[in-house]
């Protein structure tokens, strides 16, 4: 587990200008909370469930993101993360804040494959999908240090990014969905 | 004696239908009412069926998941009846009564609350001691 100094996360709070209820991130053992400095999200190609290639950075930016790892062929803890985006997509203003589901599975997960994953969940028109080529999705894990152990082989957490594609917050594993909403709602009220 | 023998047969019956009555909970034939701790928002019952996560997985997933492991510990007669320690407490074992607990409330008979994607979930007596006697085997 990766500890960070109390200055640094101090610090990377009050210069993304996030109140201090934003610190209090959602029970948990993983290391969570807002990422200091923030990081620019990683130069990637994306297969979005539309069937269109974009960059990662591109689609990210100009609206909070909230991201999280899946697989639509996992039957154990992605279920829970797709009821957990559609509640969490319920709640946040849809002008200023979009979700993004992304596969590590990219051979299966075709964009027929995303969309039915988003139709099971009654995805609204903010809640996008994509899978990264195949040969990125480590580079996907790494930046966001989402592998884990176990048959799903990802973490549940929820990876937050500003308007400029930066990576600014990371939750605790499956956080409740209100606390998603009130920080990203923050993050966006933040103008970063 | 023959009185004996129907009253005997009439309640293995009636178990039998409890142990059917889990299994259709666990495999989610019977739907479940559960929320994540913390959290008002319900779970659809593909998310909270028992066996997305404690039976190996039939579909698997990317690289070498398929059919490796289960997400969360396999339940068996043995795994939750006899002592062993979990999630690094002290040594513990189930019983009816800390399974329904566990169950209802996240809270394992060592007294350790287990980790949030373990739904909390809505269910009465007769559900949990139907779920017990099929994981269990007991009649």
């Amino acid at each position: 587990m990766i500890v960070l100094p109390r200055r640094v996360l101090l610090r990377g709070i009050a210069g993304l200008g996030l109140g201090a209820r934003m610190a209090q991130a959602g029970p948990g053992h993983d290391p969570f909370g807002p990422v200091a400095p923030p990081q620019a999200a990683p130069s990637l190609w994306l297969l979005r469930d539309d069937g269109r290639q974009i960059e990662l950075r591109r689609h990210l930016t100009g609206n909070v993101t909230a991201v999280q790892l899946m697989f639509t062929r996992c039957t154990a803890t992605c279920p829970i993360q797709g009821a957990l985006f559609g509640s969490i997509a319920r709640r946040v203003r849809a002008q200023e804040v979009q979700l993004l589901s992304l596969s590590i599975d990219p051979p299966s997960d075709t964009p027929a494959a995303l969309r039915a994953w988003l139709a099971r969940f009654s995805a609204p028109a903010h809640w996008r999908a994509a899978a990264p080529r195949s040969e990125e999705v480590d580079r996907l894990f790494e930046f966001v240090r989402g592998r884990a152990s176990g048959a799903d082989q990802h973490t549940t957490q929820v990876y937050l990014f500003d308007r400029q594609a930066r990576f600014v917050f990371r939750t605790a594993s499956m956080p409740s969905a209100g606390h998603v909403a009130d920080v990203c709602a923050q993050i966006a009220a933040a103008r970063g | 004696m023959l009185l004996v023998a129907a009253a005997w047969g009439a309640m293995a019956c009636s178990e039998s239908r409890s142990q059917a009555m889990g299994r259709k909970l666990f495999e989610g034939q019977l739907p479940l009412v559960a929320r994540l701790a913390g959290d008002d928002m319900l779970l659809p019952p593909e998310a909270s069926r028992c066996a997305n996560c404690h039976l190996l997985a039939a579909a698997g997933g990317p690289a070498d998941a398929s059919g490796t492991a289960t997400f969360g510990p396999p339940l068996t007669a043995v795994g939750l009846a006899q002592p062993q320690r979990r999630r690094g407490g002290p040594r513990s074992r189930y019983s009816v009564e800390t399974f329904c607990t566990v169950l209802r409330s996240g809270v394992d008979p060592a007294h350790i609350l287990v980790e949030r994607a373990m739904p909390r979930y809505q269910i009465d007596n007769e559900g949990c001691q139907a779920l017990w006697r099929h994981l269990t085997g007991l009649r």
